[in-house]
């Protein structure tokens, strides 16, 4: 009903204005998505490199535990030992909340996955990983503001990320809403103030690029705020969450069930560059996956049967070295495991080409090799449940011929 | 960075091009952002541990960004042959004495010295000089003058600039042997820059937006950081350009539905805290209905900072 309103009040659903607005087009596409049931994906980025082998552990590789003295994970059956996935690895037990997903055939991974460029260096991995062009520093955009550009419609919350700043991923052309992170995503911003907003209005209420970006700003702003007051309402009568993560999880959820226009969604999560005492089934590594399992547990389980229209991505930029190093750490390393969630996922597989960990398998003898490219299962949850033809491939990752299909959807 | 912009920018903004070029040759955040630190002839007797080898990172983009444009008449075969040109450019490292107060440093060890053809022109192999003949080359090349003319025409005039403008530019360029005073001079008293459809063209970047709406409010700012992190969240940090090219100055990178509501949430936060004759005390925090009311005037009294473009005409 607020959206109703604010849009009659600026004027925006007069005949005029849609005329004056129709090449850009979204208020009338919009009204055709709510048609469809809209294909959403949500990307998880683990910022920092997470340490992948401790994740889904090989739990059979003998050269796991003699690399790994200090932090290696217990065989399943063992105190503290991995959750058996499929007779050869195993999830790190502090994931325990995503066992569900696991055996209802909902989660899969994907092994010695990763971006080709050989860089070891977080700045750049991340940049090449968002900006869908490894090795190629002077692309502008995002591959996922790319995707924008070609899946049908615009809208200005098409898209939400969470965070204070657009992240690379979604830089571009197309708008993108921008929700704080924490606490801070209720804290009101002076344009939420009614009689700051009506001021203005005044002054953006021309018919021109200003006055359409200023609409589409405001417009996405109380999308978001709406439901924001609704999540303060049951905060007030329930416990707090545990963790920063899983209050942003679940947020993004309420707004893309709440919602249809939100089509994609960003989150970041920090922390994962553990060179110094990471610990094994307990310690901080352990503390960190439990409150990234709980968050996307919690993601699967707000987005209710919206889940069925999901997939989610986790990402990292690089793996880390198979061997621990002299501080009970590991280093930067090259390929690692890309997690896939979703109501579609060819789920409770571990997918990708294994090549065991003796020396001679490993990238510069140190790291686990990247046998898959991270746009190869990008493009296959693109091409399989969002249907985009080859073209429209072409243009999210510009100069690249998938090398493998993974039936991960 | 700060230094690169002191030293190596300011200096020669309004100079010689051919003289800009050689500050940011030679000056060491250029040499490690680009990579060329580590470039190195292979088998030369300094090619060891991580110098093994060519990086054509920087002969890459000191053609394509810096001087020719992207299609200004290069081959690969010429960044190659500028990659060895540029062999053992670099910094001091422990140990090694350097030959400015900046750092910068070459290594003769791990040049090149073969003969290179270069765009056309054979340039002998004879260490440090290799450069500045290659960079004379650049920058009298025709297609450099026409490249540094469209982006001064596309940042004073207009995204997208007229051809006309940017034609007289280039010649203006060429005969001055890269005077970039005078090529400006030329801009500015041409009728393309007076003409009333280059009134209100261009749309501010969120560093010309914020620091000109600071600047009409005459506060004084207490915390620059406030400043910093504003532009942060508008998508542009200082000096935190990720690509090469740098931040764009076109209307198409910064006018989107996000990047309008932040930046009026600042000029609110900005209007509200005019009061208080400072900034950066408490940027974006919850007065009471007065300062309010107050700060709902002040948006009106300062209209004038939150243009989002060039003034419209008196």
């Amino acid at each position: 009903m607020h959206r109703r309103r604010f849009l009659q009040q600026t004027g925006l659903f007069t005949a005029s204005s849609i005329a004056a607005i129709a090449p850009h087009g979204w208020v009338a596409k919009s009204g055709v998505a709510q048609m469809a049931n809209p294909k959403r994906l949500i990307v998880v980025f683990l910022r920092g490199a997470v340490d992948g082998l401790n994740v889904v552990v090989p739990y059979r590789e003998t050269a796991y535990y003699e690399d790994r003295p200090r932090i290696a994970i217990p065989q399943p059956g063992q105190a503290r030992g991995a959750l058996d996935l499929d007779g050869q690895f195993g999830l790190h037990p502090a994931l325990e909340s995503l066992m569900p997903l696991w055996k209802q055939g909902k989660l899969a991974f994907v092994n010695s996955c990763g971006s080709p460029d050989a860089t070891r260096s977080h700045f750049d991995a991340q940049d090449y990983m968002e900006s869908g062009t490894p090795g190629t520093k002077s692309t502008q955009d995002g591959w996922m503001n790319r995707l924008l550009g070609v899946i049908s419609g615009r809208n200005p919350i098409q898209a939400v990320n969470i965070g204070a700043t657009t992240p690379r991923i979604l830089v571009g052309r197309m708008p993108v809403a921008t929700l704080a992170s924490g606490r801070g995503a209720t804290k009101q911003l002076p344009i939420d103030r009614p009689p700051v907003a009506a001021a203005f209005d005044k002054l953006y209420n021309r018919q021109d690029q200003l006055g359409q970006a200023y609409r589409e700003g405001r417009e996405a702003r109380q999308a978001l705020m709406g439901d924001l007051n609704a999540e303060m309402d049951m905060a007030n009568n329930g416990a707090a969450l545990p963790t920063v993560f899983v209050n942003d999880a679940r947020r993004l959820a309420r707004v893309m069930v709440r919602d249809r226009r939100v089509e994609l969604g960003f989150l970041a999560v920090g922390g994962w560059d553990t060179h110094v005492n990471q610990g094994g089934s307990r310690g901080p590594l352990a503390n960190r996956l439990q409150a990234l399992g709980r968050g996307l547990a919690a993601l699967q389980q707000e987005l209710g049967s919206t889940f069925a229209d999901t997939t989610i991505l986790v990402m990292s930029e690089f793996g880390r070295t198979v061997r621990e190093n002299g501080n009970g750490g590991t280093d930067h390393g090259h390929g690692n495991v890309l997690w896939v969630i979703g109501g579609n996922v060819k789920g409770g597989k571990v997918y990708g080409n294994w090549r065991g960990l003796a020396t001679d398998q490993l990238y510069q003898g140190r790291d686990l090799p990247v046998t898959t490219d991270f746009r190869d299962v990008v493009v296959s949850v693109l091409e399989r449940q969002m249907k985009l033809d080859a073209a429209k491939l072409t243009q999210v990752f510009p100069g690249y011929t998938p090398g493998q299909k993974i039936a991960v959807v | 960075m700060g230094s690169y912009e002191q030293a190596a920018i300011r200096p020669h903004a309004m100079g010689r091009f051919r003289d800009l070029l050689e500050a940011t040759a030679r000056h060491p955040a250029m040499l490690f952002y680009l990579d060329n630190w580590q470039n190195t002839a292979p088998n030369s007797p300094g090619a060891r541990g991580r110098f093994q080898g060519l990086n054509e990172n920087y002969a890459r983009e000191l053609m394509e960004l810096h001087t020719l444009g992207v299609d200004g008449g290069y081959t690969q075969q010429d960044v190659i042959a500028l990659a060895k040109i540029l062999t053992g450019w670099g910094f001091r490292r422990v140990g090694q004495q350097a030959e400015t107060t900046n750092g910068f440093y070459f290594d003769v060890k791990r040049h090149d010295f073969s003969d290179k053809v270069f765009l056309g022109r054979t340039i002998k192999g004879r260490g440090i000089e290799e450069v500045e003949q290659a960079l004379d080359i650049l920058s009298k090349h025709p297609s450099t003058a026409h490249h540094v003319s469209y982006k001064l025409a596309q940042y004073f005039v207009a995204d997208q600039p007229p051809k006309s403008l940017v034609d007289r530019l280039t010649q203006r360029f060429l005969a001055t042997d890269g005077n970039i005073r005078m090529v400006l001079d030329t801009l500015f008293r041409s009728p393309e820059f007076w003409d009333s459809k280059s009134y209100n063209a261009k749309f501010k970047t969120p560093y010309q937006y914020v620091v000109s709406a600071i600047r009409a409010t005459g506060m004084e700012v207490n915390n620059p950081r406030t400043i910093q992190t504003t532009l942060q969240q508008l998508g542009m940090p200082l000096y935190g350009c990720q690509p090469p090219n740098g931040y764009k100055n076109t209307q198409d990178a910064w006018l989107n539905p996000d990047g309008m509501t932040r930046r009026l949430s600042f000029a609110t936060a900005l209007a509200k805290e005019m009061g208080n004759g400072e900034w950066g005390m408490e940027n974006g925090g919850h007065g009471d209905a007065e300062t309010w009311r107050r700060g709902e005037t002040s948006i009106f009294n300062l209209q004038s900072s939150i243009f989002q473009s060039s003034p419209p005409p008196q």
